[in-house]
This record gives C-alpha cells, sequence and structure tokens, in this order.
C-alpha cells in the first residue's frame, strides 16, 4: 500500500518532468528548427532565381551567337510597365554583372565562360543550401520521434 | 469612470454564511457622480464573489439617510488609496433593524456609484471574468501586429508613388533629345551598351497584357491618373490604420479596465421599469400603490360631484340670463369680433360701417364708453340686425347647448353675472383682456351658443378637457377652437 503511493508519487514527479521535457522539445521544434528550415529554404529560392538568370542569358546569347546578330533593337523597361525603344549598334560587347555591383565588359565567348563559372558555382551553393535544409528536417524529425518516444513512456508508465 | 460603493438590504444570516460562494443580491443604484449624488432608482443584481462587498440596510424610505452617508462613504474612501477597503459606519438608521449595517466598497477614487436597494433585476459582473486581462491583452497585440503589416503595406504605397512621380519627370523629360546613350539591359544580368531612340514614343501597359503606344504628354496623363489612384489608396490604408489603432486602445483599455478590476452592470429592460421608476420619483411618498389608486378614484368622484354642481349651478344662472336677454345684445354684440360678422354684413354697407365702427372702439381699446345706455338708433339696429343675423343663422339662442356650461369657471361665472348685470362694470375690466376673448367669443357666437357663458374658457382648462369629450360640437367651431 505504502509502496503503491510510492510509486505513484514518483509516477506523478516523472509525469511532470516528462512534460516539461515535451513542451521544452516542442517549443524548441517550432521556435528554432523551423523558422531556420524557412529561411534556409528562402535563401536556397534566391540561389535558384539567380541560377535561372544565368541560364536565360547563357541561352540568349548563344542565340545570338548562332544568329549572327550584330546590332539589336529592343524595348527597355522604363519602369511601371513603360517601355521605350532601344537600339544596341554592337552586341559584340556584352557587360555582364560580376556581384557587389561590378560589370565587367566581355566578349560573348567570354561571357559564355564566365556564365559556365558562376553556374558551377551557384549549383554548389544550392547544394549546401539543400544539405542544410535536409539536416533541419532531419533534426525535426528526430525530435518528434523523442517527444514521441516520451509519450508513449508516460503512456506505458500510467498503466 | 464610475465606481462602485454597494449598500445591500439585509439577507438571513443562513445566506451570509456561505459568502464565498457567489450569491445574487438585490439592490438598488444610487449615483454620486462628481461628488453630487442622487437617486437613480435604477435596481441591479449584484452577483457577489469574495471580491465584492455589502452594505446592508432594510428599508429604501431611509434613502434621504443614506444618500447622505454615501456622500461620506465617497469621501472616506477617495481619501485612502486602499483600491478595496473595508469601511464601517455606524448604525444611525438601523433603530429597528435586527443587525447591523456593514459597509465594503469596491474602488473609491473618482465618481461613485452607490448600490441600494432592490426592485428590478439586473447583474454586475467583472469586467476580467467577461474579458480576462490576458485575452484583452492578447487582442491588443493581435491588433497591433495587423496595425504594422497595414503600415507595411502603406510604406511600400508611398514607394510606389514616389517611383511614379519619378518616372513622370523621366518621360517628361526624355523626348527633350533625340536620343539617350544608355546600358541597355539584357536580362537581370547583363548590359549591353546602346542608346533609347523614338524618344516620345511609348509603349504603355494598360493591364491584362494590354499594350498601347503614346507619346510622352499621353505618358505622362495616364501616370498622373495611376498616381490618383495610389494617393486613394493610401488615404484609405491610412483610415484603416487609424480604425485599428482606435481599436487597440480599446482592447488596452479593456485590459486595464480588467486589471483594475471593473464591474460591469447590466441589466433587463421590463415593461415595468418605467412604472417603478415613476413611483420611485416621489420617493418620499409613502403611499403604497394600491392606497394611491383608492385616492386616485376618490378624486375622481369629487371632480365628478363637483361638475354636477356647477352644471346646477349654470342651469340657474342661464334662466336668470334669459330674463335680461334684451340687455345682454348690446354688450354681445359689442364684443363681436370682425371675422365672424364681415361675412354676413358684406351685403349692407351702412351695417358694416356701423360694425366697423365698433370694431374699432373695441381695438382702439376705448374703455371708458360703454355705451349700452345711450346707444344711437343705428347702433340700436345694427345691434337688433345681428342679433337677427344669429337668428338666421338657425340656432336659438335662447336655447344654449347645456354642456357648454361647465366649461365655465366659478371664476368666469362672476364675470358673467357682472355682464349680465351692469354693462358699466364690464368697462371696469382689463380691456385688453376682453378684447381678445372678445375675439374668442364671436366664433362661439356665430355657431349660436351663449357668448357670457363662454368667457372663462380658458382660465379653467381642466374642466374643458373633461366636458369636451361629451359634448357635440360643430366642426366649425372645434376648428375655431383649435386656432
Amino acid at each position: 500500500m505504502v509502496r503503491t503511493t510510492h510509486q505513484n508519487h514518483n509516477g506523478i514527479n516523472m509525469d511532470k518532468i516528462r512534460e516539461e521535457k515535451v513542451q521544452r522539445f516542442e517549443e524548441f521544434v517550432d521556435c528554432r528548427l523551423k523558422p531556420d528550415l524557412v529561411r534556409a529554404i528562402a535563401e536556397r529560392d534566391k540561389v535558384f532565381e539567380r541560377q535561372k538568370i544565368f541560364l536565360d542569358l547563357r541561352r540568349n546569347i548563344e542565340n545570338l551567337e548562332k544568329n549572327g546578330v550584330t546590332s539589336l533593337r529592343t524595348m527597355v523597361n522604363l519602369g511601371s510597365e513603360v517601355y521605350m525603344q532601344a537600339d544596341v549598334p554592337d552586341t559584340q560587347h556584352i557587360f555582364l554583372d560580376i556581384g557587389l555591383g561590378f560589370h565587367v565588359e566581355f566578349t560573348w565567348s567570354e561571357a559564355l565562360e564566365f556564365i559556365s563559372r558562376k553556374e558551377e558555382r551557384l549549383d554548389r551553393e544550392i547544394e549546401e543550401y539543400t544539405q542544410l535544409i535536409a539536416s533541419i528536417k532531419s533534426q525535426i524529425k528526430l525530435v518528434c520521434e523523442g517527444i514521441r518516444e516520451l509519450l508513449q513512456l508516460s503512456a506505458d508508465g500510467s498503466y | 469612470m464610475i465606481n462602485y460603493v454597494v449598500l445591500k438590504e439585509q439577507k438571513p444570516k443562513t445566506v451570509r454564511k456561505k459568502r464565498p460562494t457567489p450569491v445574487k443580491y438585490p439592490i438598488l443604484l444610487f449615483f454620486a457622480l462628481h461628488s453630487y449624488p442622487f437617486f437613480c432608482a435604477q435596481d441591479i443584481e449584484l452577483q457577489l464573489s469574495s471580491h465584492f462587498f455589502i452594505l446592508h440596510n432594510r428599508r429604501l424610505r431611509r434613502g434621504l439617510l443614506l444618500q447622505v452617508r454615501a456622500i461620506w462613504f465617497w469621501q472616506s474612501l477617495a481619501d485612502s488609496t486602499c483600491p478595496l477597503a473595508k469601511v464601517s459606519i455606524d448604525p444611525l438608521h438601523s433603530s429597528d433593524d435586527n443587525s447591523s449595517p456593514q459597509v465594503y466598497a469596491l474602488t473609491f477614487s473618482g465618481p461613485t456609484l452607490v448600490i441600494m436597494e432592490n426592485r428590478l433585476k439586473g447583474t454586475v459582473v467583472p469586467l476580467a471574468s467577461v474579458f480576462p486581462v490576458e485575452e484583452a491583452q492578447k487582442a491588443a497585440k493581435h491588433v497591433q501586429d495587423t496595425i504594422v503589416d497595414r503600415q507595411k503595406e502603406l510604406d511600400h504605397l508611398h514607394n510606389f508613388v514616389v517611383d511614379n512621380n519619378n518616372l513622370v519627370n523621366l518621360v517628361r523629360r526624355l523626348p527633350d533629345v533625340l536620343t539617350h546613350d544608355v546600358m541597355v539591359p539584357f536580362g537581370k544580368a547583363a548590359f549591353f551598351s546602346g542608346r533609347l531612340m523614338h524618344t516620345n514614343e511609348f509603349l504603355v501597359l494598360l493591364g491584362e497584357g494590354y499594350y498601347v503606344e503614346r507619346t510622352s504628354k499621353q505618358t505622362i496623363e495616364i501616370l498622373q491618373r495611376r498616381g490618383k489612384v495610389l494617393l486613394a489608396e493610401i488615404d484609405s490604408l491610412k483610415a484603416m490604420i487609424d480604425d485599428l489603432k482606435t481599436e487597440a486602445s480599446f482592447f488596452d483599455a479593456t485590459a486595464v479596465e480588467a486589471s483594475e478590476g471593473l464591474v460591469e452592470i447590466m441589466e433587463d429592460f421590463t415593461e415595468s421599469f418605467s412604472d417603478e421608476t415613476s413611483n420611485q420619483s416621489g420617493l418620499l411618498k409613502p403611499v403604497g400603490s394600491s392606497a394611491a389608486d383608492n385616492m386616485k378614484g376618490a378624486m375622481e368622484d369629487e371632480e365628478y360631484a363637483r361638475v354636477m354642481a356647477r352644471f346646477d349651478e349654470l342651469e340657474k344662472e342661464e334662466l336668470a340670463a334669459e330674463s335680461n336677454e334684451e340687455d345682454d345684445e348690446a354688450d354681445f354684440t359689442s364684443l363681436m369680433s370682425h371675422d365672424s360678422f364681415d361675412g354676413h354684413l358684406s351685403d349692407e354697407p351702412q351695417l358694416k360701417d356701423s360694425v366697423q365702427q365698433w370694431k374699432d372702439r373695441n381695438t382702439l381699446n376705448i374703455t371708458a364708453e360703454k355705451p349700452s345706455p345711450k346707444n344711437s338708433p343705428e347702433q340700436a339696429f345694427v345691434n337688433k340686425s345681428s342679433i337677427e343675423d344669429l337668428k338666421l343663422a338657425g340656432v336659438p339662442k335662447d336655447k344654449p347647448i347645456p354642456v357648454e356650461k361647465p366649461l365655465l369657471s366659478p371664476g368666469s361665472r362672476e364675470k358673467v353675472g357682472t355682464a349680465n348685470t351692469s354693462k358699466t362694470e364690464v368697462t371696469k375690466d382689463n380691456f385688453t383682456g376682453r378684447a381678445s376673448k372678445a375675439g374668442y367669443d364671436s366664433s362661439k357666437a356665430f355657431t349660436g351658443s351663449i357668448v357670457e357663458h363662454t368667457h372663462g374658457l380658458q382660465t379653467d382648462p381642466l374642466d374643458q378637457t373633461t366636458s369636451q369629450p361629451s359634448k357635440p360640437v360643430s366642426r366649425f367651431k372645434m376648428q375655431k377652437v383649435g386656432r
């Protein structure tokens, strides 16, 4: 009889501790891991976007090369979807954004080389971000599993 | 803010024993606003918990005493900084009460609401139980977040406006020269060096994929219209933010009030409430409702008897008046006013003139000569003919409508008497008053009633109103009276 009460007492204490643990884990998942995951995904999307820009650029330059375009007539967006005609007399030289606000004048072949290098780098970045995301996801899964186990255990203990 | 002092009727001791449990107590409200207390006569039911304190008191007729005492509570409690102070008072008023009164109160700074006795049902609920402090704070926070979001939107719109204005300037400047050397964007990460051509030709997106070719000026017009739309959006957004701010402040205030322990008093409206309050207004009159009814009935009987007595009295007077009729007639015509007679005399210029004379005399306040004894033959003729006129109208003047009589008040009857007996005395009366009455009387005369008996019509409006419904009044006369 006495022992039972003792056990019960212990059980209640354990339940309390478990509850606290579960709460801590849940807080960790909700307040730390999940925002991290969201942020990482957003970063990766940005890199994806940059990759797409360079992909388009490469395709465009290749098109220019293939068609042998030397002068270009295009529309320039002045803002708020107001366009004006623009004339490019010489398409041989192209200025590329190399980052940090610098633009370098390239020929087509040079530009293509730069773009392929840039793409490699972007690929690496994307890989990194993907791994980061995967690790965060795994951590979340781990903690969730831990919470589940704790709850199961407490459920077992109560019976 | 209204704070509360709660006074309450004595409850049986059994009830008082289980005080911690909420018990509904009937109470009456009593306001002491800005240190000036008055009876509100609203009764509510107070949900008592351990936080609520009560004054036990027994009788409403001690309202005045309690009123004075309530000020005292208010003052004494306002001095104390304790928000939940217990105040005990000496039982001045409870000489026949079998228990000593207890006074407690909630909060005591500012105007005080005193709750005293029971009449109607209502509930007092602590605001904190309806709007928990945390909930109110949460709601306030939520609204604040919404405000921040809207503010961001607003900033965004402001940026649009700035961009739009810059673009307008740019479009205005572009046609100044034929070409501009620019870096032509090629994708998002590349440029060609090039130049803008056809600087007065713009391709503007109208929406839904439709583009239109415009000149610089036309483009500027489009852009300015867009700017107006943007400004309107900004205005609406600002109004929205203002609303949200008000809401947030309301939630904040609610949270603060709830945490301060404010109570909300709710009272169901019932039909009997108005009756109760009207009775209540005569607070000092200790009359039960049944007693009041009896009294009312007695008063009605008394009034009826009085009216009947006056009927009889007037009947006698009528007889006396008939004997004096001929004399009266002169007076009668002199009192006639213009409008009733003009119609009848319009075809007799002479008569009209003479009547006009009389009228002039009356209106000019020539009070000294009331000339009936020394009437000129002409005037006599006028008098006679006017009487004839009345007779032609088809109403026998010697048979007055009896219901007309109760219209007279005793005071007016005296006047009638004087008018009947001696016409010279009449002139002593205030002539202006008589003149106005004459105008009034003429309308009666026109319908054939006896003029003398309606002198006092205005002097006793109560009798008039009570007797009128039973009286068959001609529509014309009603109209006249209505004027």
